[in-house]
């Protein structure tokens, strides 16, 4: 994992209470609040994971997205990571903002 | 007590339902109650819609293990259904509370909503049908199209019943939304304008308490107990609607109604709002039904003018058709006769005579009570 | 004793005084009625089950009488009480079955959200049960009746009754509910088969009921374990055509095809989740019901039970 070591700015986190339900390539995600469950792909499962464990910055995300690409990819992991973004903020599976976290698998 | 002989609706709840009434009041007891007794307190308490409540109070004083396998199921089940509602209505005030930003308040939430925004111990195990909002009047249209904007509709689109609400209620029609399941009332007062009861709009606004850790307020402690008297008493017809008196009850216990000083302040705000007479009458009632500790006194204290619309014989129907009879009538034909004349009653109240002409001139008084009388069937659930 | 075993007019002693018990399995019902040819209906299609007292407590008293008064001089009228309140609309008084079965469904659906309920047909063999989730088309009563008739235990034709917690599966045995030509067909496929009276006007078509056999009545408390999911799809034109679906997406199916998923929130969610965990998920396109039958068998031998401690590791757990 990279090592992020100046203070990122605005911070993606995952809602509380959030359960995973993991199954080989894709997974189903509770949302407490809504009571809705969500099918995710594997790019979503990742980004999603990669949240709970901390809040991170869109860059970061981004950072961690490009690791997964194939090289011809990569200039995209900025565009991808927002949209992958954009996708779990309107299920209202993460916010803007610090939050404690916590998941269950 | 009175020396005057009193008819058996006089003295309170009918025989069918006072099993359930025992178990409300006493739940400790329950835990020596023999399954034939079940059989008949959850059917009761299922129809009443208090299933939960019913549930709530029973887990907190019964060890659960005490209680026979299939009344814990019936139970849980009144408890699982009253947590849906409850996470229904913390999902759609979530949702909406950023179309409200911008748009002056105070925000005030009423009834059921309110108490669950505010995590009162009584509003376990309710089942609250929709959320009731309260805005300023100058804020309502902007909120109004805020929310269409976001995905939310009417319910009740028809040109008629638009104009119904929006010129002689305080209400407009219930709004509902994808993936709400709950209903959204914006109100901006507590009762219509054109009733016989004009409530102090302004103070219900300016003495409203805002909640702990919300951007919602609700209603001043007096407030939510005349708010909740008058939804019984003034805004309905008593039919089923045992629950509204229990949250009266629990309201009444919570000021508490038992301390001189709160009592007066209850009956001070009552009178500024023009209701001294509905909370007679619900303090009748709540004594009659739940013993609600402090009623004697406000009975005796209050200074009340006597009113066909509020004395003895309303509280003798009302008596009769509150609870749920789950087929154990007593006497099919009176209880009939008097939620017609609780019926009846309902709607004068509500409207000046000029104006029930024009409503029954339109659409028929019968389609009129369906659009007035939000009564929940008590079947369901 | 068994109510095949006792007279009509006796148990039409017991239905029109203090009621008759009906235990389902995962629910019982108590039952009353002064109408003479339920009670001859009652013991067709109830004819394996015991007889029950009517004292104790039950999960709904269901009354079924004939309306009365003016209305019901026009037009003969049954209706149907559940714990003493009308909770659906009247039927003409020559169906008075359908109606006791739906509103008896209706009732259980509405009390029963002590468990997560799925629509479908559940049927089991040696402990593992098979659940067939209920869209139009599907053909899944014929399916599931068929199954029955051919060595697989009924747990429900109607009721997926899933326990939260360890989301096992329990029995709500009923009548299987046949409409229109499946009535035929379940008749010719299993001559022996007990079909009642058949009512042509209901809504639905045509209705008659398949009593259920005395072997699966005596095992109504049994317990099954999830092993199948498989989402029939009847076609003619088809002969047996089995396509594995992925369990994400027989989650999301299962979800649609339930009764009260929506409010049971993370306990529904986490208990159709161990459901499907445990399960191998198929979508089956069937003309041949005896080729479909089979290949249900072969398939649920060919699924091994999920390993004990692999099941503990992925059941979701609350962290409080």
């Amino acid at each position: 994992m990279p090592d992020f070591a100046e203070p990122p700015g605005l911070r993606f986190a995952v809602i509380d209470q959030v359960r995973v339900l993991e199954f080989e390539d894709e997974a189903v995600v509770f949302n407490p609040l809504s009571w809705d469950a969500h099918l995710l792909n594997p790019a979503a499962i990742a980004v999603l994971e990669l949240l709970l464990e901390a809040p991170r910055s869109e860059d970061e995300i981004a950072a961690f997205l490009t690791e997964a690409l194939q090289p011809d990819e990569q200039s995209q992991a900025s565009a991808y990571a927002q949209r992958l973004i954009n996708e779990l903020q309107t299920l209202g599976l993460v916010r803007l903002g610090e939050s404690t976290a916590s998941a269950n698998r | 007590m009175t020396a005057s002989p009193r008819t058996p609706s006089m003295q309170g709840p009918p025989d069918s339902v006072r099993p359930l009434l025992a178990a409300l009041a006493d739940p400790a007891s329950t835990a020596s109650y023999e399954e034939t007794l079940w059989d008949r307190v959850i059917p009761l308490a299922r129809s009443a819609r208090l299933l939960g409540v019913l549930a709530h109070r029973v887990f907190e004083n019964v060890e659960r293990t005490r209680l026979p396998d299939r009344v814990q199921r019936h139970l849980d089940a009144g408890l699982i259904e009253a947590r849906f509602r409850r996470q229904k209505t913390l999902y759609l005030l979530h949702t909406i509370t950023p179309i409200l930003e911008g748009h002056p308040g105070p925000w005030v939430l009423l009834k059921g909503a309110g108490y669950i925004a505010q995590d009162l111990p009584f509003s376990h195990g309710r089942l609250p049908a929709d959320v009731d909002l309260m805005v300023p009047r100058t804020s309502l249209a902007g909120i109004e199209q805020g929310l269409l904007d976001a995905g939310w509709e009417f319910e009740k689109n028809e040109p008629y019943d638009q104009h119904y609400y929006r010129a002689w209620s305080h209400e407009l029609p219930p709004m509902i939304a994808a993936g709400q399941a709950m209903e959204l009332d914006l109100h901006h007062g507590i009762l219509p304008p054109v009733g016989r009861i004009r409530p102090d709009t302004a103070r219900l606004f300016a003495d409203a308490v805002p909640i702990a850790g919300s951007r919602f307020n609700v209603l001043c402690p007096q407030d939510q107990v005349l708010h909740a008297v008058v939804h019984l008493v003034y805004d309905s017809d008593f039919v089923g609607r045992l629950r509204d008196l229990l949250d009266i009850d629990a309201l009444f216990r919570r000021l508490p109604l038992s301390d001189l000083a709160a009592r007066h302040a209850l009956i001070e705000r009552a009178r500024l709002h023009g209701m001294e007479q509905p909370l007679h009458l619900a303090a009748q009632l709540s004594r009659a039904w739940f013993d609600t500790p402090g009623c004697d006194a406000l009975v005796a204290e209050g200074d009340v003018a006597a009113s066909p619309f509020y004395g003895r014989g309303i509280v003798a129907m009302a008596n009769r058709v509150l609870g749920p009879t789950n087929g154990q009538h007593g006497s099919d034909r009176s209880a009939r006769t008097s939620e017609l004349l609780l019926e009846a009653r309902s709607h004068w109240l509500r409207m000046p005579p000029w104006l029930l002409a024009y409503h029954a001139a339109s659409k028929g008084v019968r389609s009129l009570a369906q659009r007035v009388t939000k009564r929940e069937d008590t079947a369901t659930g | 004793m068994r109510i095949a075993d006792i007279s009509v007019e006796s148990l039409l002693q017991r239905l029109s005084s203090d009621g008759l018990g009906i235990d389902f399995g995962a629910a019982r019902a108590r039952v009353r009625t002064a109408l003479p040819a339920v009670a001859g209906m009652i013991q067709t299609l109830y004819s394996g089950y015991t007889t029950e007292d009517a004292e104790g407590m039950f999960d709904v008293t269901v009354d079924l009488r004939r309306v009365r008064g003016v209305r019901g001089f026009i037009r003969p009228q049954c209706e149907l009480l559940c714990d003493g309140v009308p909770e659906i609309e009247p039927f003409p008084l020559d169906t008075p079955l359908p109606l006791r079965e739906w509103g008896t469904n209706y009732a259980i659906a509405t009390r029963l959200f002590c468990y997560l309920l799925l629509h479908a047909g559940v049927v089991e063999r040696g402990g593992r049960a098979i659940v067939m989730p209920a869209m139009p088309g599907s053909g899944k009563s014929t399916l599931t009746a068929a199954l029955t008739l051919r060595g697989f235990r009924l747990l429900s034709d109607e009721f997926g009754v899933v326990r939260l917690g360890d989301a096992r599966l329990l029995r709500m045995l009923r009548p299987l509910a046949l409409k229109n030509e499946s009535i035929d067909v379940i008749q010719r496929f299993e001559p022996t088969a007990i079909i009642g009276p058949r009512f042509p006007k209901t809504h639905k078509g045509t209705v008659a009921h398949l009593a259920p056999q005395a072997s699966h009545v005596d095992a109504r408390h049994e317990v099954a374990n999830p092993a199948l999911v498989v989402f029939p799809r009847f076609d003619p034109s088809a002969g047996v055509e089995l396509e594995p679906v992925t369990k994400p997406r027989a989650f999301a199916r299962l979800a649609v095809n339930s009764f009260n998923y929506h409010a049971l929130g993370p306990d529904a969610f986490d208990a159709l989740g161990q459901l499907v965990h445990e399960s191998s998920c198929w979508q089956l396109r069937y003309g041949d019901l005896d080729g479909a039958i089979k290949a249900l068998g072969e398939l649920l031998d060919e699924t091994r039970p999920i390993d004990e401690s692999a099941r503990a590791a992925q059941y979701p757990q609350e962290v409080a």
